[in-house]
């Protein structure tokens, strides 16, 4: 399998490597991946923002807990 | 400046799933923690609102899969030449070293704080160290060094109901460190007989595990010893009042079980060596989830009778 190709610019700037090996279904097998990291990621963001808002609110009514 | 081929091959083919990353978190290990934390946190005196103690209690399992993503990152060469960890994500390229440790930092970071938002920085420091201790004292400094890796080591997997009792105490009592160091004199022999099962994986990776560097008469008899002290630890809840005689019933017969597996193993030959030592493992697992559960069942029982 061929690896991917890296290049520079004329001035010397790195060019982003070109994926010229992946077929369609590699590429779109990728791309579902890709797609199902995000969606996770946003799940874990959303979690954590509710979960701030919880806690907060909880703490703020004072009912915490009490430690004996 | 050129990107590195292994940076642009790492851009262009990252597979991993969201999956993976469970993995990285070595869910397995993840369900003792929550049990032994959740048996921590019952058994602390005082009340914390039911959702916070929830919370506190998912921060404490981030934590601990925090520690397991670290370790996959750390110790990626290891786990590359073992066949019991060889198809980890790390070791089997779906998830890069330095995406896991990336993970790993920012989960252990984000659990600290948590924590110490839904219950109270004592707790958090606590799991900072159970962090910290797991990392830096067994990973990357004893695992690869000393046969004794896992006994110290084990501490950082004894913590989690000393964190659990802090987050709804604010404090540490002799009640959870009895319950950690149960699970401390557990440890040795738990993992010793995983590691005669996968003794030539140890030595292919250079992790200098008991059986490894040891006689298998010398690395039985240790086994053997742990066991005996687990067991007598078993009693200690009882014996000291902190638990009742259902609880005292069941820990000696669980204590008596773990020492006969240990005996047996002690006594086999080459041939029964790894039929005694995963029997003996199994054991060790049930040892431990049997005891603690012994441990909620015997409070629920004082709170009815």
């Amino acid at each position: 399998m061929a690896g991917p190709t890296t290049n520079e610019t004329e001035t010397g700037e790195p060019i982003a490597p070109q994926p010229d090996f992946l077929s369609a279904e590699a590429s779109a097998q990728v791309g579902r991946r890709r797609r199902s990291r995000s969606i996770a990621i946003a799940l874990v963001l959303i979690g954590m923002v509710v979960l701030f808002y919880v806690i907060t609110i909880i703490q703020l009514g004072g009912s915490g807990g009490t430690h004996t | 400046m050129t990107i590195r081929d292994s940076e642009a091959a790492a851009i262009v083919l990252s597979e991993a799933s969201p999956n993976d990353f469970v993995e990285l978190l070595k869910p397995r290990v993840m369900s003792l923690v929550v049990f032994t934390a959740f048996v921590g946190m019952v058994l602390a005196p005082g009340s914390v609102h039911p959702v916070l103690a929830a919370i506190s209690l998912f921060a404490i399992a981030v934590g601990a899969g925090a520690s397991g993503a670290l370790n996959m990152g750390f110790d990626s060469d290891i786990d590359s030449v073992m066949s019991r960890t060889a198809l980890r994500p790390v070791p089997s390229g779906r998830v890069s070293r330095d995406a896991a440790l990336s993970f790993g930092g920012m989960l252990a970071l984000g659990s600290v704080v948590v924590l110490g938002m839904a219950s109270n920085w004592t707790a958090a420091a606590l799991l900072t160290v159970t962090i910290g201790f797991y990392i830096g004292i067994y990973t990357l400094w004893l695992k690869r060094r000393t046969p004794q890796n896992i006994v110290i080591g084990g501490a950082a997997g004894a913590l989690p109901p000393v964190v659990a009792w802090a987050a709804v105490t604010g404090s540490v009592a002799l009640e959870p460190i009895i319950l950690f160091v149960i699970i401390f004199l557990w440890t040795p022999a738990h993992f010793w007989a995983l590691a005669i099962l996968k003794r030539d994986d140890y030595a292919r990776a250079g992790v200098p595990m008991l059986p490894v560097v040891a006689s298998k008469a010398a690395t039985r008899a240790q086994i053997l010893l742990y066991a005996v002290l687990t067991a007598i630890s078993g009693i200690l809840p009882t014996v000291l009042g902190y638990a009742g005689l259902f609880y005292a019933v069941v820990a000696v017969g669980l204590g008596a079980w773990l020492v006969q597996r240990a005996l047996i193993l002690r006594k086999s030959d080459d041939a029964s060596e790894r039929g005694d030592a995963g029997r003996l493992f199994g054991v060790s697992i049930v040892y431990l989830f049997a005891l603690f559960g012994a441990l909620l069942a015997d409070r629920a029982l004082m709170v009815m009778l």
